[in-house]
Order: C-alpha cells, then sequence, then structure tokens
C-alpha cells in the first residue's frame, strides 16, 4: 500500500513535471514565434530590392536633388553589383556631378564608365543599353573636360572613342563634337579653324537627320568671310600718323596720334631750325618712340580688331549651337545634339 | 598706385615716386601707363618697351575705354589694357 501510494504520488510528481515543462515549451514556442513574426514583418519593412533603391536615386535626380542621388546611386551599386543598371547608375553619378558643375567628378564618375568598359568588368544582360551609356559617357567626360579648358584632354577623349566604334551615328556625333571643340579654341587660336573644318568635312554626307554638317560648314565658310582689318596694311597707312588707327576704327585714337606727332614734328623741326639742336634732339627722340608707337599700335589695332569680330562670331556660334544633353523617355537612351533655341 | 612691379627702371621709379602722387592717380587703365611702360620694358627689353609704352600713352583713354575689357579694383572701375593684351599676335606665337 505504501509501496502503490508512493509509486501513484510518483507518477503524479512525473505527471506534474511533464505539464510544466510542456507548458514551458509551449509558451517558449508561442514567445518564439512571436518573435519570429515580428523580426519577420521587421525585415519586411526594411526589405529594400535593387529597382526601389534605384528608384528612388532616380526620383532624388529627378527633382534635382543631385547630392542624395549620387548617395543613392552609389547605395544602389554598392548593394547591388551585378544589376543590370549599375552602367546606368555611375552614368547618373557623373551626370549629377555635372549637374552639380564639380567637372572633374564627373570627368572622374565618366572615366569609370569608360574603363569599366574596358576592362570587360561590367557583364551586363543589355548590351545595346549599356553601350549606349558607354558613347555617352565619353561625350559628356569630353564635354566636361572641354568646360574645364583641358582641350587637348577633351580631343582626346573623343579620338580614342573614334577609334572604338565602327557606328557612323556616333563617329559624325564625335566629329561634330570635335568641330565645336576646336571652334572653342579657336577664340584664342585662330589656327584652331583649319582643324574645325577638317573635322566638319569628316562628318559623313547626305544624312538627313544630321543637318549639322551643312550648318557647321556654313558657319565655318562665314566665319573665313569676316570682316577683318590687314595689320600690313595698317603699318603702312601709319606713315601719315593716326591713319592707321583710323582704318582700324579708331578715330579718336588716330586723332590724337596725329595731332600728337604732327605736334611733336613741328616741334623739332622749329627746333632744328632755330638752330636749338639739343632740344630738336631730345624732341626728336620723343617722337621717334611716339611714331613708331603709332606704327605698332595701328598694326596691333588690327590684330585686336580681327580678334574682337572672330571672337564675337564664335561666341554666338557657341549661343546658337550649343551641346545639349537630352533624356529620351521613350528608350532612355542619351542624345548629343546641336539645338537651335528660339 | 595701381599695379606691381618689383624692379622698375630709374626714370619710371621717379616718375612713380615724385610725379605720380603729386600730378594723382588719374590713369584710368589697369596696369597704369608707367606699370605698363615698366611691364612692357622688362619682357621685351628698352626699345620695343619703349615702343610699346608710346603707343599705350597714344591710347590711354580713349578707343580702349569702349573697346577693353573692364575691371573694378576698390569699387573704382579701370579699363584692362595689359601688355598680354598687346603682344598676343606676336610673343605667344613665338613661345609656341
Amino acid at each position: 500500500m505504501t509501496l502503490s501510494s508512493q509509486m501513484i504520488s510518483g507518477g503524479m510528481i512525473k505527471k506534474i513535471i511533464n505539464m510544466k515543462c510542456f507548458k514551458t515549451i509551449l509558451l517558449f514556442i508561442v514567445l518564439l514565434s512571436f518573435f519570429q513574426k515580428t523580426a519577420v514583418s521587421q525585415n519586411k519593412e526594411i526589405a529594400i530590392n535593387a529597382d526601389m533603391q534605384y528608384d528612388y536615386a532616380q526620383k532624388c535626380f529627378e527633382e534635382k536633388d543631385y547630392t542624395t542621388a549620387i548617395f543613392e546611386f552609389k547605395r544602389f551599386i554598392h548593394f547591388f553589383d551585378d544589376h543590370k543598371y549599375v552602367l546606368k547608375a555611375e552614368f547618373q553619378i557623373g551626370q549629377a556631378f555635372y549637374n552639380l558643375k564639380e567637372y572633374k567628378n564627373a570627368v572622374m564618375a565618366f572615366n569609370k564608365i569608360i574603363l569599366a568598359d574596358n576592362a570587360d568588368i561590367l557583364i551586363l544582360s543589355e548590351p545595346d543599353l549599356s553601350e549606349s551609356f558607354i558613347v555617352d559617357a565619353y561625350f559628356m567626360k569630353s564635354k566636361a573636360l572641354m568646360l574645364l579648358e583641358k582641350f587637348n584632354a577633351s580631343e582626346v577623349c573623343m579620338q580614342n572613342l573614334l577609334m572604338v566604334t565602327d557606328d557612323q551615328n556616333v563617329k559624325d556625333r564625335a566629329y561634330s563634337f570635335l568641330a565645336l571643340l576646336y571652334l572653342k579654341i579657336a577664340e584664342t587660336n585662330p589656327d584652331a579653324l583649319k582643324r574645325a573644318e577638317k573635322f566638319v568635312e569628316e562628318i559623313s554626307q547626305g544624312n538627313i537627320e544630321k543637318p549639322e554638317k551643312e550648318k557647321l560648314k556654313k558657319l565655318l565658310d562665314d566665319m573665313n568671310n569676316l570682316e577683318t582689318k590687314n595689320p600690313t596694311l595698317a603699318g603702312i597707312a601709319s606713315v601719315i600718323p593716326g591713319a592707321g588707327y583710323m582704318y582700324c576704327e579708331r578715330y579718336k585714337d588716330g586723332m590724337i596720334s596725329f595731332l600728337f606727332n604732327t605736334a611733336l614734328i613741328v616741334a623739332a623741326y622749329k627746333a632744328f631750325d632755330d638752330g636749338n639742336y639739343a632740344l630738336g634732339g631730345a624732341i626728336s627722340f620723343i617722337e621717334t618712340g611716339f611714331y613708331t608707337g603709332n606704327i605698332y599700335g595701328a598694326v596691333n589695332s588690327a590684330h585686336k580688331y580681327n580678334r574682337r569680330k572672330r571672337n564675337e562670331f564664335i561666341r554666338n556660334v557657341h549661343g546658337q549651337f550649343h551641346l545639349k544633353i537630352d533624356n529620351s523617355e521613350e528608350d532612355e537612351a542619351i542624345f548629343l545634339f546641336f539645338e537651335i533655341p528660339f | 598706385m595701381i599695379g606691381s612691379c618689383s624692379h622698375k627702371s630709374p626714370g619710371l621709379n621717379f616718375y612713380q615716386k615724385h610725379i605720380s602722387p603729386i600730378d594723382g592717380d588719374r590713369c584710368s587703365s589697369y596696369p597704369s601707363c608707367s606699370h605698363y611702360a615698366n611691364d612692357a620694358i622688362k619682357k621685351h627689353g628698352i626699345i620695343l618697351g619703349w615702343i610699346m609704352a608710346s603707343d599705350r600713352l597714344l591710347r590711354c583713354g580713349r578707343d580702349t575705354s569702349t573697346l577693353s575689357k573692364k575691371i573694378v579694383i576698390d569699387s573704382k572701375v579701370f579699363i584692362y589694357d595689359s601688355v598680354e593684351s598687346n603682344d598676343f599676335w606676336w610673343y605667344d606665337k613665338k613661345d609656341n
């Protein structure tokens, strides 16, 4: 009896223990599932996929918050480095820097794309899309370099593009760009015009969609036919003091030069005539400087006149024909073209 | 005084030290005619410098005022007419 009662009580205890264990386990499971649910739901809240990240970065870009856009595009590239839009994101970083007028950073960003292509680092599922961005990266890099006034580097970039592409459209765009680049250089170096003409000649013929060749050609013809002053003629005209200045449309300078030089010549003549050779010599010495200065000034004025006319023309050309980047909504390709504003 | 030159020819030094302060700071160009002359002589030697300085004196304050760039120094507008603006057509070419 005692034994059986002991056995009963032992069984009871075991049951109680088992019940407690069961409850504890049950409670644990319930808690675990609760935490798991919370974790899952929290995970859902922070889960950002590649498209969401890219869209947000793009949204910042479109809202012209370029600094944030750069940050978000970089985040996109970091977390989704095998995504097909990596190249596009790199390009947008360059564009954002360009829009912020941070041209050095823009050059570096576009260079990354160009080098990435060369090194075959980026494996993209849309080769056409990638190619388009690589080509545009070349153009944008050249343009940024042009704005940094690194003309040689800008040309080298375009020449590199010409070497790697067989596409005639791309080549024509590159030649057009180079022609405009040399027009820009011609502001300080007139010899650059010949190079500009050479690049215009390289643009392929007969394509209605590429009217820039004829426009550029006409502009260069107009430039060559600009009204200029002949420096030699200005120098010869200056034998009569002031006439060279007047030829260069500097009428006040011409008048002063004429009066001043004439006065000094007459004074020197009178001094010699009166036997005052020391004074005559001193006046002649001074007059020699002013007379030769009058010749130098006339030649100089002709060169300045020509430079002024040329620069006015070039500035006008760049005002009418400026390179514009257009984001087409249809295929997201970017075109570089000449635009004539109203 | 407008412009800056560390080494001046004696004649220009005399003018800038004794005549210009009495005559007043009247030159409408930058650098002033005396500094321009000094720069021209330093850059191209006495003969060409003298010729360029004479040319500058003939032009100072007339047609140049409408054709040249302007710069503002101490709230005053000056005509910018440096030696480089007047030898670009032969000196740069020689350099290159």
